[in-house]
């Protein structure tokens, strides 16, 4: 069975119901083999850093994970075949399924180390999980106790899942035959909005040198800037660029209380939360794309207005530390706090700039009013196209133009009344699959915020907490806010966060359609059975 | 419609005879009328309790039946009947008959100030529960009755609007036959005006035997009138601070449960009972799933209740305070706002959820749910099978794409709006869960919230004017289904805009020269 089999000719030698069953299930095993192998690269580095780290020993628990990956992702790739064309099932399944295996496996580092014990795997996963979907939630409370070499996995498996390992994956699937095409539109974001070459591969490519683009410079503005070592600029370049939000100290971004790199930061942010396709294009020398595209237009109005709102807010209204005490808040220094947490929210980035729980950073200090806010931009996120979370703008702007176009409809039954943004018509197929990602975005939302609540969790710590998971944001409100960590759910509530986060990541449908090609293949193979008995 | 529109609804036509009743003029006269009726019937009960308040609201019933009668005499125009003057027009009648009750009660001198009687006559007519007053055994009978009845004024109009929007809007059926949802014919006649006569019937029937259930099962006349109207509208207001658990009565309770859970039947639905087949109403698919999701969300509410208090006598509680939420209606027998978590995080679903379509009930309504959560099933088939062709079904009824266009609307709107008014909630004082919680109670007209020191804020006595003030639209634009809000909206900024754009202005120059 190691040896192994082009499906093309197995179809025209062996084309037995056992194979074709074999070559059904082949392309999912072999792309979370792939999904697998990816993740020792980044082993590697972790473990170089960690074999370099006085202070910790972590060494054997990264090097199991790297075995780990290695058997296992050899152990699926080897045997298999993706075949000539990959079904729409079958890539549902490979995107979610090689999510959970890498999360699986990410997650041994931190319980065969110091990090976590092993009976306490379920907040191993939850920090994986957190991780490869660049969400940012923590279950640690003191981060910094641990080795820098299990600390930069941390933040490499957010590098990992903020573009997207199936990205990485499309940029070689070429050599192995697989037509990406339908894994970019099921996970990457990009090609829904804009194809920037002809052939996906040339896309995922081009959007795989952006990202990186990003991330190295962003790591150098922050290793140039005095404060950050290059470990941290690294390790914090990865996590903004991926919009993920890990950080290797306690106070996240606050602990270099520099608006230099908090400045480094926001830019980064604000840039990876809009669309890819724009910034190739503008490194092509066409900037109008910016000023042409509503989405953009639309994200950047919502985060420069959020921005001018918490800043005046903040500066005008008496804000209170935790003890009741009035805050002493300047212009400079309240504009500072609201354009870094406007826009880690925004961009669904996740980082805090709190200087201590009793800080303008902390934003469950701030107004109310700026609280619902901040939970109204998180549900709608970034841009299409990004590596931001949340319901996107795009989305947001159709649904809302569509209720619109419901009340003036009554008024002019007759009427067209297209959906346009900026000056192109939105088909009225891509505004029923907008409906159905909202619906099923919401409903799943408060599914989540139930089950939260049912382990005993306050209402409000359980709204926000789904919100912030299903938009992979990081934070959430009261006790779990930005100087927090989720340790303040029991570990049923991180159980179901763990999943919405997942979830989140995937746009939804590729996780509940996961089961798919396997009920698939079960059912044929019933029907077979009852066919063979009759 | 423009403003001139609404003007010739009010003109005598060209044969001098009567101007023609539109659907505005049908609708104030609706208002005064019914306004008169409970009047008449708040007056009975003053007298000899507070004979200056009977004396004033006999005077305002005497004023109010007198201008319903002058519009009864004018035939009425079955053509004016077009969509925006209808959904228009309803919400010109709540506006009035809360106008007659700010009036009243800054005449009885029940409150001082007109923004608080306002705020309470608004919150009756839209069937909210969140009262102004504390402790409403200080106020008279007479005071008492009309209160209540505000809310049965509130919830008729609700269901004529219903009715009036029946042939126009094939996405709000609610009166449509529940069995052939696909057809839109209503249940109770073929044309809207009888139909309209029969839901008036059936719900002052309907009230009548709550009453007189309620009078059997321990309540004092007042008591149970009082009830009785606020209830069959899923209004929520009561005669006692502690609302239904003053009584401390298995039997109240159980009455009570029973017919909050009625108000949250399809009226025709109920129309079915009263005809007699009871085999029908099995096949209605919406209230298999209503009845599913009362039997689950009390067995849920209970079960983590008992977990958490381990009392063991919570059962009717969690039972009542599910009915009551599920159908807006906001009666209390418990501070449900210091439950375990899971509970009021259901509750609260519950109470944006709402109860049937087609009932007086408030919120998003089961079938709309039921119908996009089909939906979203279908959209994900559609990424497994993209040329497949399905329609989104709802039991046996096909859902056209329009309605489901329509039923998404309202959710966003409903989201819009409630989002809008908890950031001004906050903004004027109230902390993120009781401003979150409060807006969306608002909005399913519900009424209690969660409280900001814990438990439930079951009066808005605690709340600031502009707080009381943000409140006022929410649980208006709620009452009426948000759309036809929105709609007066943009028909009054459309009239406006026409009257005094400069055209006009120009027009009024040359008529003048």
């Amino acid at each position: 069975m190691l040896a192994r089999f082009r499906s093309t000719d197995v179809a025209e030698s062996f084309d037995t119901p056992r194979v074709q069953r074999l070559r059904k299930t082949a392309p999912t095993v072999h792309v979370v083999g792939l999904s697998l192998l990816f993740l020792i690269p980044g082993l590697l580095v972790a473990l170089a850093i960690e074999w370099g780290s006085p202070t910790s020993h972590d060494e054997p628990a990264l090097l199991l994970a790297i075995g780990l990956a290695a058997t296992l992702g050899l152990a699926c790739w080897l045997p298999t075949e993706p075949g000539a064309q990959l079904a729409t099932s079958s890539v549902f399944s490979s995107v979610a399924f090689s999510w959970i295996a890498c999360s699986i496996v990410g997650a041994v580092p931190y319980a065969a180390g110091s990090m976590f014990e092993w009976r306490h795997f379920d907040s191993a996963l939850f920090e994986a999980v957190s991780g490869f979907s660049a969400t940012g939630s923590t279950v640690l409370s003191d981060i910094e106790s641990n080795g820098a070499g299990i600390l930069m996995w941390r933040q490499i498996t957010q590098f990992y899942g903020g573009m997207g390992m199936v990205v990485l994956a499309v940029t070689v699937l070429p050599a192995l035959g697989v037509g990406g095409l339908a894994l970019m539109t099921a996970e990457a974001p990009g090609t829904n909005s804009d194809r920037l070459a002809p052939r996906v591969t040339e896309t995922a490519r081009t959007l795989w040198k952006i990202y990186l683009g990003i991330t190295l410079v962003v790591a150098l503005l922050l290793w140039l800037i005095p404060g950050p070592s290059l470990y941290d600029a690294v390790a914090h370049a990865l996590t903004t660029s991926s919009t993920g939000g890990f950080s290797t100290y306690n106070s996240s971004i606050g602990h270099f209380n520099s608006w230099l790199v908090e400045g480094v930061i926001v830019a980064g942010l604000f840039l990876c939360g809009m669309n890819f396709a724009l910034h190739h294009r503008a490194l092509r020398g066409d900037l109008r794309g910016y000023t042409k595209s509503s989405d953009t237009k639309v994200y950047v109005l919502i985060t420069v207005g959020a921005i001018v709102v918490a800043t005046l807010v903040n500066w005008i209204v008496d804000v209170r530390d935790t003890a009741g005490n009035l805050l002493d808040v300047s212009f400079l220094g309240s504009l500072r706090d609201a354009s870094f947490n406007v826009v880690t929210l925004a961009s669904s980035g996740g980082f805090g700039n709190a200087r201590g729980p009793d800080s303008l950073g902390n934003f469950v200090l701030w107004a109310p009013q700026l609280q619902i806010m901040l939970l109204l931009i998180m549900v709608i996120g970034g841009s299409v196209g990004s590596t931001a979370g949340g319901a996107k703008v795009f989305r947001a702007e159709v649904a809302f133009k569509h209720a619109v176009r419901a009340i003036r409809r009554i008024r002019h039954p007759r009427g067209v009344l297209p959906i346009k943004l900026g000056e192109q018509s939105v088909p009225s197929d891509i505004v029923h699959r907008v409906i159905g990602f909202l619906t099923t975005f919401l409903l799943i939302t408060v599914i989540g915020a139930m089950l939260v609540a049912a382990t005993g969790a306050p209402v409000l710590e359980s709204i926000s907490a789904s919100i912030s998971a299903m938009s992979n944001m990081g934070p959430a409100l009261g006790d779990a806010g930005p100087t927090s960590n989720f340790l303040v759910f029991s570990r049923p509530a991180r159980a179901v966060l763990t999943v919405l986060m997942m979830i989140g990541r995937l746009e939804l449908f590729a996780v509940l359609l996961m089961f798919a090609t396997p009920s698939t293949s079960l059912r044929n193979a019933r029907a077979r059975r009852q066919r063979r008995s009759a | 419609m423009t403003g001139t529109g609404v003007a010739e609804t009010f003109v005598d036509d060209a044969t001098g005879g009567p101007a023609r009743l539109g659907v505005y003029g049908a609708s104030i006269g609706i208002a005064f009328g019914l306004s008169g009726l409970v009047l008449s019937l708040a007056t009975g009960f003053a007298i000899g309790d507070n004979n200056a308040d009977a004396a004033i609201m006999f005077v305002f019933a005497i004023l109010c039946l007198g201008m319903a009668a002058l519009q009864r005499r004018r035939p009425f125009e079955a053509r004016s009947m077009r969509p925006v003057p209808t959904l228009t027009a309803g919400v010109v009648g709540y506006l009035v008959v809360a106008a007659i009750s700010t009036v009243v009660y800054l005449a009885t001198g029940t409150v001082d100030r007109i923004d608080d009687a306002l705020y309470e006559s608004v919150t009756g007519v839209a069937t909210s529960s969140l009262t102004l007053f504390e402790d409403p055994q200080q106020l008279s009978r007479g005071v008492l009755i009309w209160r209540s009845g505000t809310q049965w004024i509130g919830g008729l109009v609700a269901l004529a609007l219903a009715i009036g929007l029946l042939p126009f809007l094939g996405g709000s059926r609610e009166l449509a036959d529940p069995r052939r949802r696909g057809e839109r014919r209503l249940a109770l006649a073929d044309r809207p005006v009888p139909a309209l006569k029969r839901v008036a019937i059936m719900y002052s029937g309907v009230t009548v035997v709550v009453t007189a259930a309620l009078f059997m099962v321990g309540m004092g006349p007042t008591d149970a009138v009082a009830h009785a109207l606020s209830s069959v509208s899923t209004g929520g207001f009561s005669t006692h601070a502690d609302s239904i658990a003053h009584f401390d009565s298995r039997a109240v309770d159980i009455v009570m449960i029973v017919v909050m859970a009625g108000a949250g039947f399809s009226l025709a639905l109920v129309w079915m009972l009263y005809r007699g087949q009871f085999r029908d109403t099995r096949r209605v698919y919406e209230l298999r799933v209503y009845g599913a999701v009362l039997v689950f969300a009390s067995t849920w509410v209970w079960w983590l209740v008992e977990s958490d208090e381990g009392s063991g006598d919570r059962l009717l509680d969690s039972v009542f305070t599910v009915v009551s939420l599920s159908t807006t209606t906001g009666h209390r027998v418990a501070e449900w706002g210091s439950w375990h978590p899971g509970a009021e995080m259901m509750l609260l679903f519950l109470l944006v959820a709402g109860g049937m379509s087609g009932s007086v009930a408030g919120g998003l309504r089961w079938i709309r749910l039921v119908g996009l959560a089909q939906f979203v099933w279908r959209e994900l088939l559609r990424q497994l099978h993209p040329r497949a062709v399905r329609s989104v079904k709802v039991g046996n009824s096909s859902i056209s794409e329009e309605s489901i266009d329509r039923w998404h609307a309202q959710l966003v709107l409903t989201m819009v709006m409630a989002g809008t008014g908890a950031v001004a909630l906050a903004f004027f004082g109230s902390d993120i869960t009781e401003a979150l919680t409060l807006a969306f109670s608002a909005v399913s007209t519900t009424g209690p919230a969660l409280a900001e020191d814990g438990g439930t804020l079951v009066h808005a006595a605690t709340l600031s004017r502009s707080d009381r003030a943000a409140l006022m639209p929410l649980v208006l634009a709620g009452r009426v289904a948000i759309t036809p809000a929105l709609v007066a909206v943009s028909v009054l900024y459309v009239a406006i805009r026409s009257r005094f754009s400069a055209n006009a202005f120009r027009r009024g120059l040359q008529a003048r020269s």
